[in-house]
């Protein structure tokens, strides 16, 4: 009788105790889901606008505003570089930017610096696998985030095709010689019709295993001082919620999306029920700061930043042509917009420019205008 | 017994205010062939150019002409449907909604067909030009000269969004997407349906059914799912129909619930 309850006092016991570690990871996933956005008393601030694959064009503002040194490493020392999101599309090297983005972020962090990079629309795209039928998507940036032995499967396949001797180099530039891009832009136009073509899923599971892993330790909105940042726009919407609510549910939403694309599932959060992810107002698809009139928007600008505890927002997602600071002003200088066309396919058809913004001890100025070679 | 009483009363009322219908049927007839005509346009007329558009997906302004009038066109291109698609965006769910709007007599979509433009298919619309969107009439506090008659309107078009679960104006969303020919006669349009169409078995949340036209309930009523059924086949797969079909129910079940609560004066307007 006894050892009966005994029995059942110690299978309560481990019962509490089970549930009490699930409480523990319950919170703990939580407080791991939080991930700092908001930062105070910060001297020097660069930000940088879409980069669009364009790793030159980042090198050299990195390099021009002090950030980086020859060799590439940090030597921004205690500033914030805030990449303000669309690393991706458009130009060919987004690989290599993430590549240098993920070593400086480890480099500014020791130096008591820090590096943001921002989600943006083209970092959605990517991670949700919308990116294939669109035409930003291009040929280099789908081999050089393809799988290194799935590259390789194919780049042996193409040399025989081709007669040629294989070949002991690897790696991507040897897969992009000049005799194998025929074989790659017959998969590249295949694979943008072809839902079911397996380099897709390649793509997807090998970009969202690395990259859009660690996108999603990233955040879509921040506040450093009293400037927000944010790729598209806070909409008046979603300047109601705290930033940390904006990126955490982001977040999951997001990575909802990428555990779904990366394993053929559906995702457990249905269409209608995200409210940040594609959402036409969500932080890095809205457009109305760089779009509405400005004397008609000025009172919905002056309550976003009201209800954000802000002076200022930073902006990018819509390229401007830019020729002065003042270019980059809207709303009285309230709205900062830092895409000022940047990747190489702008300065071709658009007149873009490279530029940063640089906000020293509150004071606002742009590289690029006179200093750019 | 006392809902299948007021069913019965929503039907005579839906019904048999006879005059009320008969009156505009002319006017409805002449909104019909009006719709054929920019159908038939949109099919037929000649590119004349095309311009990139805005949007999240690929979009173009295309100007059209057919030797009588030109016109521009809305030419959207994306296609990403459910069940594959992770983001449903498809040019599609536009043309459904124009269907099921016809089918319901609403005349709040502008003409859409699916048309075939170098090679790629995708939605060609009547291109809405000279509109005040519903965002900037309510940012400048534009009043519209008939308020009871624009009210009715949203009210129609929240009870259609409802069924087609394609939330504009309900809670604090963008409203863009409602366009008022405030120069005119401000009638009402709505465009972009292109994510519509979710397979939810509940109406939206946040936007909670008021009222309708007596004409709206009429032809909800009236339209048989096998109609519905004939005219989106082509555009929507088995569960966003049989959930569009449903939804269907829940409003006429909302709008019996609302008259049994209310005098029938203050929810079906004419």
């Amino acid at each position: 009788m006894k050892s009966d309850a005994i029995r059942i006092m110690m299978r309560k016991t481990k019962t509490l105790l089970l549930l009490a570690v699930l409480v523990l990871a319950f919170l703990a996933h939580l407080y791991a889901a939080d991930i700092q956005c908001i930062w105070t008393d910060i001297k020097k601030i660069v930000a940088v606008g879409d980069i669009h694959g364009d790793y030159k064009a980042f090198i050299k503002i990195l390099k021009g505003t002090g950030l980086i040194d020859k060799e590439l490493h940090w030597t921004g020392g205690r500033t914030h570089l805030v990449q303000i999101g669309d690393v991706l599309d458009r130009g060919d090297y987004a690989k290599e930017i993430f590549d240098l983005l993920m070593r400086l972020e480890k480099e500014a962090e020791k130096a008591g610096g820090k590096v943001h990079m921002l989600i943006g629309n083209h970092e959605e795209l990517n991670i949700t696998g919308q990116i294939f039928n669109r035409e930003e998507f291009t040929l280099r940036q789908l081999v050089s985030f393809l799988p290194d032995g799935y590259r390789e499967k194919q780049v042996k396949k193409f040399r025989k095709i081709l007669g040629n001797n294989p070949t002991k180099k690897t790696g991507l530039d040897s897969s992009l010689d000049s005799n194998l891009m025929p074989f790659w832009e017959n998969m590249y136009n295949e694979l943008r019709t072809n839902r079911r073509h397996p380099a897709r899923s390649e793509y997807i599971s090998n970009f969202n295993k690395i990259y859009g892993k660690w996108i999603l330790k990233q955040n879509a909105v921040i506040k450093i001082n009293n400037i927000i940042f944010v790729h598209g726009g806070v909409s008046e919407k979603f300047s109601k919620w705290e930033l940390k609510k904006i990126n955490n549910r982001l977040r999951v939403e997001l990575e909802d999306l990428r555990r779904a694309a990366m394993n053929f599932t559906q995702p457990r959060i249905p269409d209608y029920r995200r409210q940040i992810v594609y959402a036409q107002d969500g932080p890095y698809w809205y457009r109305e700061f760089a779009t509405k009139n400005q004397d008609d928007f000025k009172e919905n600008v002056d309550r976003i930043l009201n209800n954000l505890e802000a002076e200022y927002m930073v902006i990018a997602h819509t390229p401007k042509v830019i020729q002065t600071k003042e270019d980059m002003q809207l709303f009285q200088g309230r709205i900062w917009i830092i895409d000022t066309g940047i990747s190489e396919p702008y300065r071709k058809y658009m007149r873009g420019r490279l530029s940063a913004l640089i906000i020293n001890k509150g004071k606002f100025d742009v590289w690029g205008l006179d200093n750019e070679k | 017994m006392k809902n299948k009483k007021a069913l019965i009363i929503m039907i005579f009322i839906c019904f048999f205010s006879g005059t009320w219908v008969q009156s505009k049927s002319q006017a409805v007839t002449q909104e019909n062939a009006k719709q054929k005509k920019l159908e038939n346009f949109l099919r037929t007329a000649k590119i004349v150019s095309k311009r990139r558009a805005g949007g999240r997906g690929e979009n173009w302004i295309i100007s059209l002409d057919d030797g009588k009038i030109s016109r521009y066109g809305f030419f959207k291109l994306l296609d990403a449907t459910r069940p594959d698609a992770l983001i449903p965006d498809s040019y599609k769910y536009g043309i459904a909604a124009y269907e099921l709007d016809k089918l319901l007599d609403l005349n709040l979509i502008p003409p859409v067909v699916e048309r075939e433009i170098e090679g790629r298919k995708g939605s060609l619309q009547i291109f809405i030009e000279g509109a005040l969107n519903e965002s900037v009439r309510r940012m400048k506090n534009i009043k519209p000269p008939d308020p009871e008659k624009f009210k009715n309107t949203m009210e129609d078009l929240s009870v259609f969004e409802n069924l087609t679960y394609s939330p504009s104006f309900c809670g604090e969303r963008e409203l863009d997407d409602i366009l008022i020919m405030h120069k005119k006669d401000w009638k009402v349009w709505r465009v972009d349906f292109s994510e519509a169409f979710a397979p939810s078995p509940e109406l939206i949340p946040e936007c909670e059914i008021t009222g309708c036209s007596k004409k709206l309930c009429q032809n909800l009523i009236k339209l048989e799912d096998e109609k519905i059924k004939a005219k989106l086949e082509h555009y929507l797969n088995d569960e966003e129909m049989s959930m569009l079909l449903k939804r269907k129910e829940l409003i006429i079940e909302k709008i019996k619930k609302l008259i049994e609560k209310k005098a029938e004066e203050s929810i079906l307007s004419s």
